[in-house]
């Protein structure tokens, strides 16, 4: 897979662990991946580039999840969002469909269900001629 | 997170599927409920439709139950399990043969249910590899036994043959402290997030346990500790740290852990998984009257 046709991933989490299992895990499987800590430093490089699929925790401080997607989607609408969480609720997961994202994976994961989900994303994409 | 609920016709699996709901409700995990029948049904019908075969089995009766009452938790247009999304799918309906029925899936998530056949043990705990399932919930009888009624020792094998957690539900008690022991570094991130929910979820606090030998900790263990617990406080949770001799481990749980919840880290290179045969976790399961949870 040359550089250009990579898939292009940003995962921000701010617990550096779960940034640290998804980045290998992901770049295995030949996607070019960029993990975040900071909601702001990721705010920051979306507006520089833009991202096939992001994967962002809900709960952050500073800027949390939710206003991470609304501004993913507004700058790259054909990127799709997945949000992982360790507390769903009807009224978070309703504002995320709304908001345009793409799947919603309860904490904890394997690897292999966020893996598949990001797969079912790729589709998608392709399909979409993204 | 993917959860298995096993379930047989019993009271107690009624019961455990009110901590299945606590954690559907609050994490939208994908949810499978399976029962497994230890025969004949599946050998007389070879295709169709339960309905019209006119069979009557009770753990078909009660997995119904078990999907209308998980279902009606939520209120109508809530719930992220409700079957909205609607469209035709193959079903492999016999060998040589498919047909197109419409599937309703879960609006946000999917609850499946199941019933297997055979060996109650080896089925579910294929379902849980099949289903790549991170956490099997089941319950089971209360105070010092921890069995199922037609196939007794089903939660404790389960327990030892499983590869995922495992949330052994005893008893009807509030779950207001958890009594969480470790002893070893390579505990995964999931198994933490997984204490988080559960102190979370009940409102309880947690008692972190360094499991020690000789009064000494191996030496790699101790930092970890204090991090695991740093974790735990920074989640906002109520934490406190003791450690605890693996000898006097046994007479621990029978004497102090009678309310809340135990949860057992069980890796390989746990010292309770090195000092103690697989038997003896089960001895643990039954001499702890609280429900208990396996990490892996």
């Amino acid at each position: 897979m040359s550089a250009e046709e990579k898939t292009r991933i940003l995962i921000l989490d701010d617990e550096p662990i779960v940034c640290k299992r998804l980045k290998p895990a992901f770049e295995k499987l030949g996607y070019e991946v960029e993990i975040f800590t900071s909601s702001s430093d990721a705010m920051a490089r979306i507006k520089e580039q833009d991202f096939d699929i992001v994967i962002t925790d809900l709960k952050m401080e500073g800027v949390d999840g939710m206003e991470f997607l609304s501004a993913v989607k507004e700058r790259s609408p054909a990127t799709e969002v997945i949000v992982i969480t360790g507390f769903a609720t009807m009224e978070t997961a309703k504002e995320s469909f709304q908001k345009g994202v793409f799947d919603f994976v309860a904490k904890p994961f394997k690897i292999s269900e966020i893996r598949e989900v990001v797969k079912k994303a790729e589709k998608k994409k392709k399909e979409a001629g993204g | 997170m993917k959860i298995l609920f096993a379930a047989d016709t019993m009271p107690y699996s009624e019961y455990a599927l009110q901590e299945l709901i606590n954690l559907a409700e609050n994490t939208f995990a994908g949810i499978t409920i399976v029962g497994v029948s230890r025969g004949g049904l599946s050998g007389e019908v070879q295709s169709g439709i339960y309905d019209s075969v006119k069979l009557d089995n009770p753990l078909i009766d009660a997995l119904d139950r078990y999907r209308d009452r998980f279902l009606s938790h939520w209120k109508q247009g809530e719930c992220p399990y409700e079957a909205i999304n609607c469209r035709y799918e193959w079903l492999v309906f016999r060998p040589n043969m498919w047909e197109q029925v419409k599937v309703c899936r879960g609006s946000i998530k999917d609850l499946n249910v199941r019933v297997r056949f055979g060996n109650v043990v080896r089925e579910i705990v294929a379902e849980a590899r099949e289903s790549r399932s991170d956490l099997i919930i089941l319950g089971c009888t209360g105070g010092t036994q921890c069995l199922w009624e037609d196939t007794p020792h089903v939660p404790e094998k389960v327990v030892n043959d499983a590869e995922c957690s495992v949330f052994l539900v005893k008893e009807a008690h509030p779950i207001n402290r958890i009594y969480a022991c470790l002893d070893e570094t390579n505990i995964t991130q999931e198994s933490l997030e997984m204490i988080n929910q559960m102190a979370t979820i009940h409102g309880a606090s947690i008692e972190l346990i360094g499991l020690t030998k000789g009064m000494g900790i191996k030496a790699d263990v101790y930092p970890w500790l204090e991090k695991v617990f740093e974790y735990l406080e920074s989640k906002g949770l109520d934490v406190s740290l003791n450690y605890r001799e693996i000898s006097d481990f046994e007479p621990f749980l029978r004497e102090k852990v009678r309310e809340g919840l135990l949860a057992l880290w069980m890796g390989k290179r746990s010292l309770l998984d090195r000092f103690f045969s697989k038997s003896s976790i089960g001895r643990f399961i039954k001499t702890c009257r609280t429900s208990v949870l396996v990490l892996r």
